[in-house]
This record gives C-alpha cells, sequence and structure tokens, in this order.
C-alpha cells in the first residue's frame, strides 16, 4: 500500500543550549485510507508531531534532523509560507477545542465558504449551497439556519461537528485530529468519535488520529502508534496491539487502561520501575544527539 | 434590545450635559470680573452700563439668569454674543463644519496609522520594523497634540514649506460655497482645486490631532491583537493555508478591535478637546479658535453656547464609539 | 541589550531634568542677559550657527532681547509653576483618593462621580475658560495645574488604598482599634509613597506641557517670560525668524520626552496599577 505520509528519524527540539528535545527520531507512516492512532499520555509529543507536519513548530523550536514525505515529496524543508498549498486543500484538521476555534466574529458560513471558495474556486453561492450539504452531512438539522449564525450561538457538540465539516470540506488526503473529543461531554463524545469514522470512510481519507486514550484509539483505528517522550516505541494493527503488545511499556499502558472488552479487570499504573528505566534510555539519547548537534 | 441600550445611553447623556451646563455658568458668574466692563467704550456712563446689563440680562439673580437660559437652549436660542454682536446658535454653526471636517479628517487619519502600525508590528515581530514601530509609537504618545502642533508647522510649513500655516481655504479660489461644509461641498460639486488647497490647509492640524491619538490607539490594538493572535481560531486560519499577514488582517483584527474600542472611547472624545489649541494655532477658522477668542474677550453668552456645543460632541463621539462596538461584536448585536 | 538602552534613556532624562532644574534656580546668574532688556538695534538676531554673533549664541528677538536669557527665565517660570502646581494637584488628589478608598460609599460615589465627569471632559478647555475668568497670571497656572490634575491622583491613590484596605495589616490596625486617621497616615500612605514619586514625575511633565499652553494663549504673566509667551511671539514672526518659536518649542519638548522616559521606565514596573 501506498503511504500518503511518512515522517522518518524526525528530530525536533527548543533551540536552546543545550537543546530540550521534544522529537527524538520518531517514525510514523500513514497509509492511504487508512486512520492512524497515536497514543501516549500527556506530554509525549503527539501535538508535536501534528504541528510539525503542518508547519507550526512552536516558537524557538526547529527540526534538528530526519524527514516528513507527503504524497512522496520531502516537506519537512520546506517553511511555513511555502506550504499554505498543502495546508487548508490537502492537509486539514480538526482542534481539540471547537469552544475556541472558530473565529467569534465571522458567521459560520463564512468560516466554512472561504476554503472552497479559495481551493476549488466556487461562486460563494455554489459554496453556501456545499457548506449546506456538509453541515448535513455532519448530521446538523436545519443546516441553512446554522449557516446563519456566529459560533457563541452553537453549543461545544455543534461546533465540532461545524469544524470537522470543514476538515473535510475540499476533500483533503489528510486529516489531523488532535485529540477532537477531549473536550467534549461524554455522551457527545461517542456520536462525534462515530461521525469522524464515518466521515473518514465515506471520503476515503487518510487520518492521523491523536488521543491520550487507548480506549477510544482501539475503537476507530486501522494501525496504532504508542508514543513516549518524543519517540514512537511500537507500531502495529489495532488489533494485534491489544492482544500481542510487543513493548513493555505498551503493556504497562494496556494494564493502565479501563477495557470494554474486560470489564472488571483491576487497573494497574505504570510502575515506577519501568518508568526510571525509561527515563534512562531518553537521558543516553539526549547525551548522543548534544554530542551530534551541539558541539 | 440594542435600540433600547441605545435609548438608555441617550438618556443618560442628558444630565451630563446639564451637570456641564450648570457647572459652566456658575463657574462663569462666581468669579469676580464683569464682562460688561470689557466692552464699554471710554467715557460711558453709568447709565449705558446698566443699559448693557439689562440688555445681556446680568443684572438679574443668577438663578434667573439660568433659567431664561436653559429657557432660550429649549427655544433653540443661545443667546447673543457679546463681542461679536451676533446670535451664538448662528455663530456657533457657521464654525461647527470647519470643526467636524478637522475632526473627522484627524480621526481617520488616527485610525489609518494606529491599524498600519499595529499590523505592520505584528506582521514583523521581533525585527526591526517593530523596533523602530516601538519607538515612534513612544515618541508620537509622550508629545501632545499641541507640541505636535508647533512641530509640525515649523518643520512642514516654514522650515521646509510645503504646506500652508493658516487659515481654511486659499481666498484666491473662487469658491462660494452653499454650506459651509466646504469638503464635502467641493466633492460633490467637482471642485477639485479647492478639494487640494483643503486638504493642504488640513494636513498639518489634523496630522498634528492625529499623531497622540494614533500612538495611544496603536499601543491598545497592539496588545489586543498580539493575545488575539495566540487564539485557537487563529491557529485554525493558519492551518486553513491563510498567509501570517491575511491572518493578521482577517482573524485578528477584527477581534482585537472589540477590546480596543472599549479601552480607547475617551481619547477620542478627547480630540475634540485638542482642536481647541490646534485650530488656534493653525488660524483655522472653527470652534475652537472662536473658543479662544470667546474667552480672551470673555464673552460669557459664547463661552457657554460653546462649552455645551463641545460637551455635546463629546457625548455623541461617545454614543457612536459605543454603536462601532455593538456592530463589530455580534454578541452585542441584535437577535 | 534592553538594559543597555534604559540605561541611556534614563542617563538623558536625567541630564536634562538636571540641567532643567540648574537653569530655573540659577536663572539670574547664568543667563548672559536681563531677559526683559531691550536694544532694539540688535532685532531679529539669528542664532550663531545661522550667522549670528557669538554674544546672543541664540540670537536676539523683535525688540532685541537676548533669547537664551529668556528661555533660561522661561525655564524658571514652568519649574516653578509647575512644582506647586504639582504637588497641590497630589495634595488634594492623595487625600481625597484616602478617604474615598478608605471609607467607600457614598463618599466614595461622590468622589469618584466627579471624578470621571472631570476626567471625561477636555480639561485644558475647562481650564482655559477658568483662567480666562480669574485673569492673567503665574498664580490662575498654578490653579489651573490643580484643577486639571488632581483627579489623575485621586484616582490611582483611591484603587491602590482600596488594595492596602484589604491587606492583613490594616485589618490588624483596624481590629488594634487604631483610629482611621492614624491607619491612612501610619500604615496606607507609607505604602502608596512610592507611586506617587511616579506620578508626580509624570504629572511633571504634564505640568510643563499646561504651563507652556496657557501661556501661549495668553493666560500667564506678561512680565516675565514664559516658554509658552516666547512662542507665542515666536508665532507671530516665525517666517522671518522660525527659531524664535523653534528655540522654546525644542526646549519644551525635550523636557517632555525625558519626563516621559523617566515616567515610563518606572511605570513598567508598576503598569496594573496605574492601569487599574
Ligand atoms: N512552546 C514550547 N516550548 C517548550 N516546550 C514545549 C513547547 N511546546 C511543547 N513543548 C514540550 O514538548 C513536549 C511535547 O508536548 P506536546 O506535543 O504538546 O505533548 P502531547 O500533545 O503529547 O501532550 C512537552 O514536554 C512540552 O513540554
Ligand atoms: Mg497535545
Amino acid at each position: 500500500m501506498k503511504n500518503i505520509l511518512e515522517i522518518r528519524d524526525l528530530i525536533v527540539g527548543i533551540d536552546s543550549i543545550p537543546p530540550t528535545w521534544i522529537l527524538r527520531e520518531a517514525n510514523l507512516s500513514i497509509g492511504e485510507g487508512q486512520i492512524v492512532g497515536l497514543v501516549g499520555e500527556s506530554g509525549a509529543g503527539k501535538t508535536m508531531v501534528s504541528r510539525v507536519i503542518l508547519g507550526f513548530t512552536p516558537e524557538g523550536s526547529r527540526v534538528f534532523g530526519g524527514e516528513i514525505h507527503f504524497c512522496g515529496s520531502k516537506i519537512s524543508d520546506l517553511n511555513r509560507d511555502s506550504r499554505p498549498f498543502l495546508l487548508g486543500k490537502e492537509v486539514t484538521y480538526i482542534p481539540q477545542n471547537p469552544m475556541t476555534a472558530l473565529n467569534p466574529v465571522q458567521r459560520i458560513n463564512d468560516q466554512m465558504t472561504d476554503v472552497l471558495i479559495r481551493y476549488l474556486q466556487l461562486k460563494p453561492r455554489d459554496a453556501t449551497k456545499r457548506a449546506v450539504s456538509l453541515l448535513s452531512e455532519v448530521q446538523i438539522h436545519d443546516p441553512e439556519k446554522v449557516l446563519k449564525l456566529y459560533p457563541h450561538q452553537l453549543s461545544g457538540g455543534m461546533r465540532q461537528r461545524v469544524l470537522i465539516a470543514i476538515a473535510f470540506a475540499c476533500n483533503p488526503s489528510l486529516v489531523i485530529a488532535d485529540e477532537p473529543t477531549t473536550a467534549l461531554d461524554v455522551t457527545v463524545q461517542k456520536e462525534i468519535l462515530g461521525l469522524i469514522k464515518r466521515m473518514q470512510s465515506s471520503h476515503g481519507t487518510s487520518m492521523l488520529f491523536i488521543s491520550h486514550d487507548l480506549g477510544v484509539v482501539s475503537k476507530i483505528c486501522d494501525v496504532v502508534n504508542v508514543m513516549y517522550g518524543g519517540q514512537v516505541l511500537e507500531t502495529q494493527e489495532a488489533d494485534a496491539l491489544f492482544s500481542a503488545p510487543s513493548h513493555v511499556y505498551t503493556k504497562a499502558l494496556l494494564s493502565a487502561t479501563p477495557r470494554y472488552d474486560r470489564p472488571g479487570d483491576l487497573l494497574e499504573p505504570v510502575s515506577d520501575r519501568l518508568v526510571t528505566e525509561m527515563g534512562k534510555t531518553i537521558l543516553s539519547w539526549d547525551k548522543r544527539a548534544e554530542a551530534c548537534f551541539y558541539k | 434590545m440594542f435600540g433600547r441600550y441605545l435609548m438608555l445611553r441617550l438618556l443618560l447623556a442628558i444630565p451630563t450635559i446639564f451637570c456641564v451646563a450648570v457647572i459652566v455658568f456658575v463657574l462663569m458668574r462666581i468669579v469676580p470680573g464683569d464682562p460688561i466692563s470689557m466692552m464699554i467704550p471710554p467715557g460711558a456712563s453709568p447709565d449705558d452700563i446698566e443699559n448693557l446689563r439689562e440688555i445681556y440680562g446680568l443684572n438679574k439673580p443668577v438663578l434667573d439668569q439660568f433659567l431664561i437660559w436653559l429657557n432660550g437652549i429649549a427655544e433653540g436660542d443661545l443667546g447673543r454674543s457679546i463681542s461679536l454682536k451676533l446670535g451664538v446658535g448662528q455663530l456657533i454653526l457657521n464654525r461647527l463644519p470647519a470643526t467636524l471636517e478637522l475632526v473627522i479628517l484627524s480621526m481617520g487619519i488616527a485610525i489609518f496609522l494606529a491599524v498600519t502600525a499595529s499590523v505592520a508590528a505584528i506582521r514583523y515581530k521581533d525585527t526591526l520594523v517593530e523596533r523602530v514601530l516601538d519607538t515612534f509609537t513612544g515618541v508620537a504618545q509622550a508629545i501632545p497634540d499641541f507640541l505636535w502642533s508647533l512641530l509640525l508647522l515649523l518643520f512642514f510649513g516654514v522650515i521646509l514649506p510645503l504646506f500652508p500655516i493658516t487659515g481654511r481655504l486659499d481666498p484666491s479660489l473662487s469658491f462660494d460655497p452653499i454650506t459651509n461644509f466646504y469638503f464635502f461641498e467641493a466633492i460633490f460639486t467637482f471642485r477639485l482645486d479647492v478639494v487640494w488647497d483643503l486638504l493642504a490647509h488640513l494636513a498639518l492640524p489634523s496630522f498634528a490631532l492625529a499623531f497622540p491619538l494614533a500612538a495611544s490607539l496603536s499601543r491598545v490594538l497592539r496588545g489586543s491583537l498580539s493575545e488575539a493572535m495566540s487564539q485557537d481560531y487563529i491557529t485554525l486560519a493558519q492551518v486553513k493555508g491563510y498567509s501570517r499577514l491575511e491572518v493578521i488582517t482577517k482573524f485578528a483584527l477584527r477581534n482585537a478591535l472589540i477590546p480596543t474600542i472599549t479601552l480607547s472611547g475617551v481619547q477620542f472624545a478627547f480630540l475634540i478637546g485638542g482642536t481647541v489649541l490646534v485650530e488656534y494655532i493653525f488660524s483655522y477658522p472653527g470652534l475652537g479658535n472662536l473658543a479662544i477668542s470667546a474667552v480672551v474677550q470673555r464673552d460669557l453668552p459664547l463661552i457657554q453656547g460653546l462649552i455645551l456645543t463641545f460637551a455635546v460632541m463629546f457625548v455623541i463621539t461617545n454614543l457612536l464609539i459605543d454603536l462601532s462596538y455593538a456592530l463589530i461584536n455580534p454578541r452585542l448585536r441584535g437577535r | 541589550m534592553p538594559t543597555t538602552s534604559v540605561f541611556k534613556i534614563s542617563s538623558f532624562s536625567i541630564f536634562v531634568i538636571v540641567l532643567l532644574g540648574f537653569a530655573a534656580l540659577f536663572a539670574p546668574i547664568i543667563a548672559p542677559y536681563d531677559p526683559m532688556a531691550q536694544d532694539l538695534k540688535n532685532s531679529f538676531l539669528p542664532p550663531f550657527w545661522l550667522g549670528g554673533t557669538s554674544e546672543h549664541l541664540l540670537g536676539t528677538d523683535s525688540l532685541g532681547r537676548d533669547l537664551l536669557s529668556r528661555i533660561i527665565f522661561g525655564a524658571r517660570a514652568a519649574v516653578y509653576v509647575s512644582v506647586i502646581g504639582s504637588f497641590f494637584a497630589a495634595l488634594i488628589g492623595v487625600v481625597l483618593g484616602l478617604l474615598s478608598g478608605y471609607f467607600g460609599g457614598a463618599l466614595d460615589a461622590l468622589i469618584s462621580r466627579l471624578v470621571d465627569a472631570w476626567m471625561s471632559f477636555p480639561s485644558v478647555l475647562l481650564c482655559i475658560v477658568l483662567a480666562a475668568v480669574i485673569g492673567p497670571g503665574l498664580e490662575t497656572v498654578i490653579v489651573a495645574i490643580i484643577i486639571i490634575d488632581w483627579t489623575r491622583f485621586c484616582r490611582v491613590v483611591r484603587s491602590e488604598t482600596i488594595v492596602q484596605k484589604s491587606s492583613d495589616y490594616v485589618s490588624a490596625a483596624i481590629i488594634g482599634g487604631l483610629s482611621p486617621l492614624k491607619i491612612l497616615i501610619k500604615e496606607v500612605f507609607p505604602n502608596i509613597a512610592p507611586l506617587l514619586v511616579t506620578l508626580l514625575t509624570l504629572e511633571m511633565g504634564i505640568a510643563i506641557v499646561v504651563e507652556a499652553i496657557l501661556s501661549f494663549v495668553g493666560l500667564s504673566s506678561s512680565h516675565i517670560p514664559t516658554w509658552g509667551g516666547l512662542i507665542q511671539e515666536g508665532r507671530l514672526y516665525v517666517n522671518q525668524a522660525w527659531w524664535l518659536m523653534g528655540a522654546p518649542v525644542f526646549c519644551i519638548v525635550v523636557v517632555v520626552l525625558a519626563f516621559n522616559l523617566i515616567g515610563d521606565s518606572v511605570r513598567k514596573r508598576i503598569d496594573p496599577v496605574l492601569r487599574a
């Protein structure tokens, strides 16, 4: 199968002396039409991966090494300003917090149609028609009315639906969803998750699905990557990962996650010994990198 | 809902204006000095003086004078100017258009400068451009409009004589306007030579008024802009593929204007007060110039009328600012 | 790098302010001529670098009076008026601010309304009116400065007093039975004193501008040279001898910038209080 996105040995750090490492030779690939999960505890560097793909490394940080290939061409050495041809059309994004991600002073219509007009060269009226059908696709009732509203007039779940519609508006090749359900009510979470899965398969889009929750990832992903300390420790088909995890950390993580298939099992926190051990591995990596990039 | 809010604001404005009227009226009368003494010709008899006092109502008790004045206002009569021997209302109406043109142009320039400077400062954050803009803003804000007038007059009126430094319109241009809104009338009658000359006369005074306002506006705007730039909707806009400049102007700016308007309403109103000295310095025939001569001549009815006019302009400016705030913030717009 | 630039700015300000104070204090000694002495044969002399003589460094005015001497004496008038004006403005503002902030209630409401009304009107205008009514003179200018600027002190002191009032040591003093007057003087005032120093610095710059404005409009004393008066005279001859206006304008601009830079660097440290 062809890979739509490939990340090889990506190293990102804050450019201080010595550098603070955030991604430590991370590897990741996303096949065409796949949903690829990226799980790990908070601070593992998941958001960083998505930001590097989008070209939005935070201020002060930079890519030290490694490559990102998108559809076979290398994009990691393009800076942000030479990427717009990708952003918005080929690669889109579903944000974590729908409450703050929409522009408060613009009507929903304008926020949806701008990409359609910009990238599909639609006329404003046709763009609105397209927006209506997109909103029905994400199961918003009375889309014509919603298009006329401002974000503050919508609930969190509604806003996330709008954001999903925007993400799929131009039939992108890759959608990155960074914890798209974390900020939502539990009841809404399930619906949104189902919606994302449905949108992904009906559009045939590839997707990077980021979450700290193995349970969520297990439900919708084809392939799962487990991340810790800026490294991808393990990549497996979703079923295989749950039945036969290979990395000790994955095993520990699994026994710390509530299982829908085995309710009643006792949860075990990740042991201190394992944490210290993995800390050591990271430290030795940092030493090597320092010798390499900081002389 | 918004209409009711506006009505409420208008109602609240009335006591403000009334207070100003009372304060001015009382102030002008509790202090020693007699306006009549300024206007009597040498050798006038006490009878003549008494006559004059009677004509201007200055022989009545203060409260009566005030009631008569208020009554006059209600009937649209502001009294007669002592020094110019003309109706105060007429004098003010004649001069008002000149001041309004100056005020509107200055505010426009100030807004333009402030928006450009803050957008540029955010766009070129952490570069030389930002530091240069910082310095300009600091200096523009530190120097009040009075000094800006003098500096501009010196540098661009005298040392480098680019602009005229007195008046409103070159008298050699034959222009017979129907209204006193020269500028608008010149535009509608396609007198481009007149438009050009008016602009040349307005250039120095309006920039002098605009600089300090622009500086304080851009301080606030820059703060709000850089705060807006860290919001999630900005990230989304960037991910949608907008360039940095587009993100600032199309997304951040409108959001940043909301807090800016709330924080700088007073500054706009203060620009109106600034016209007094600036008009005087450039001998610009507006209300401010009239006010200074009224003050120097101790022309009580005229001073009262002028202060009242300024107070009304203040209140209207504040209202307009509230209105634009509501227009720009969808949360306040009528649902 | 920021530290050096702040340092440079401060030393510029301090230099200017020391120079100003020096000129004001020793005007009769350092001024080369009597500022009122006329010499009609030598009127409109340009400054020495524009073809004038070294005897009149900045040239002479329409009556042949030495411009440098007039500027030095103008500094004296400006400093005199601003210092006294600022002091009394601060006094009134601080007293009302302390009372308003400490006692709250109707008194606070009254004072706050007054301050709001005061600040919502262009005070320069009110001041010109007032000065016109009292009649011209240095005292008039002082009164005008007080009237314009007591509100700045009042507002800041009020909000700071409210903060102080809720602090533990004031609560302790209240429980300890100290009278409000003593609490205000012994506990609250020392804590707002540093703030006051900053406000006074900023105020000096403002007062000097007010002085210039009023003397420019002809509402200060006409018997002594004032910067505003010099500007007003210079404005008449600006096309023949621009330096007559240029020199005093330059002085005021430099002084205003100096006070502002000092005020700014101090303000950065206590910004939240001043913005409140
Ligand atoms: N702007 C930044 N400056 C410094 N460190 C950062 C910055 N952004 C992220 N990091 C660091 O990078 C690591 C990864 O962050 P992130 O990708 O947000 O983790 P995750 O999304 O997995 O929770 C964290 O340890 C965080 O401290
Ligand atoms: Mg994250």
